[in-house]
C-alpha cells in the first residue's frame, strides 16, 4: 500500500437514509489515501466498512443531533476512525463494574466487556468462549453493534470530553501487516 | 414486500429476500414479515439472501430474533446464498454457529 499521512473530517446527516452514500464516500477516501484496493485488501475494507456502518448506525439509534462527525486519520502504522457527537455522556450496559470491567453482553459465544479506566474513559474488550457446545438460542444477544466494532478494530475506545462536552468513539486498525 | 415466496413443498418453504441493503431502515419490517411467514407456513424456511449486498447489526438482530421465534414454534430458518461480505459478518460474530448456512437451496434441503 502507498499510504499517505492524512486527516479528514466528514460531516454527515444523522439519518439512516444517507448511510450507504456516507459509507461509500469514506471508503473512497480510504482507498485513495492508503493506495489499497477493495479486492486486494479485502480484509482491511471489510473492517473499515463494518466499523463505519456500526458507528453511524449507533448514531441514528441513540443520538438526537442532526449531524454526525466522522474523523479519519491515516498514517503508515494505523487507520483511525473517530465518531463524535455532542450528546450527553454514554452509559454502557446495566451491570455493576467489577475489577474495572462491566459486562455488556454475554452468551455462549463470547463476552463483551467495557473496561473502565475512569468513568468517562472506556475501552472495549472481548473474551471468546469455547466452541464445545452450540449456543442456546434464547441466551443470544440481539445487539451486535459494539461487538462488531470491537472485533474489527485492534483498539476500540470511548471517551467523554468533559471540557467540550462531546462523546468520542475511536476505532483503530493497525496497518502494519495489511 | 421484502421476502418473496419461491416454492412451498411438504418439507419446507423456500423464501427469497428482495432487498439489497439490509439495515436499520428495514430490519423491523423484515422481522415482522419473516415471523408472519413462519407462523403462516409453520415449516422449515430456507431463506435465499443472495440479493443482500450490505447488512448491519440491526438486521442481524432481526434475523436472530426471527430464529428465536422459529425455534419457539418448532421450525427452523436455513440461510443460503450469502455473499462473501455477509458470510464474513456472520463468521466474525460467530453467528455461523447459530444459523444453518448453506451455499444453495439444494444443499440446504439435502443437509
Amino acid at each position: 500500500m502507498r499510504i499517505r499521512t492524512t486527516h479528514k473530517e466528514f460531516v454527515f446527516l444523522n439519518d439512516k437514509s444517507v448511510l450507504t452514500a456516507s459509507l461509500k464516500e469514506v471508503l473512497a477516501y480510504v482507498e485513495e489515501c492508503t493506495g489499497a484496493s477493495l479486492t486486494e485488501n479485502y480484509d482491511l475494507f471489510f473492517k473499515v466498512k463494518s466499523i463505519i456502518t456500526e458507528l453511524l448506525t449507533n448514531g441514528f439509534k441513540h443520538s438526537r443531533t442532526s449531524t454526525v462527525n466522522l474523523v479519519i486519520d491515516i498514517d503508515k502504522h494505523s487507520l483511525s476512525i473517530q465518531k463524535y457527537d455532542s450528546e450527553l455522556p454514554v452509559t454502557f450496559g446495566s451491570s455493576d463494574i467489577n475489577d474495572g470491567k462491566k459486562l455488556l453482553s454475554y452468551d455462549i459465544m463470547c463476552r463483551l466487556f467495557a473496561n473502565y479506566r475512569s468513568v468517562y474513559d472506556v475501552s472495549f474488550i472481548i473474551e471468546d468462549c469455547h466452541d464445545d457446545e452450540l449456543p442456546e438460542i434464547d441466551n443470544l444477544t440481539e445487539h451486535f453493534g459494539l461487538l462488531i466494532i470491537t472485533k474489527c478494530a485492534d483498539e476500540f475506545n470511548y471517551y467523554y470530553d468533559q471540557q467540550n462536552k462531546v462523546n468520542l468513539f475511536t476505532a483503530k486498525i493497525n496497518l502494519a501487516n495489511d | 414486500m421484502m421476502i418473496s415466496i419461491e416454492t412451498d413443498t411438504e418439507g419446507y418453504v423456500s423464501l427469497k429476500t428482495t432487498i439489497n441493503e439490509a439495515n436499520l431502515n428495514n430490519s423491523e419490517k423484515f422481522k415482522a414479515e419473516l415471523t408472519t411467514l413462519l407462523d403462516q407456513y409453520h415449516k422449515k424456511a430456507v431463506l435465499d439472501m443472495s440479493s443482500i449486498g450490505y447488512m448491519d447489526s440491526s438486521f442481524l438482530g432481526a434475523l436472530v430474533s426471527s430464529l428465536k421465534h422459529a425455534i419457539a414454534i418448532k421450525t427452523d430458518i436455513l440461510l443460503v446464498g450469502l455473499r462473501p461480505d455477509i458470510h464474513n459478518l456472520f463468521t466474525l460474530i460467530r453467528l455461523d454457529k447459530v444459523f444453518k448456512i448453506y451455499k444453495t437451496l439444494n444443499e440446504a434441503v439435502a443437509g
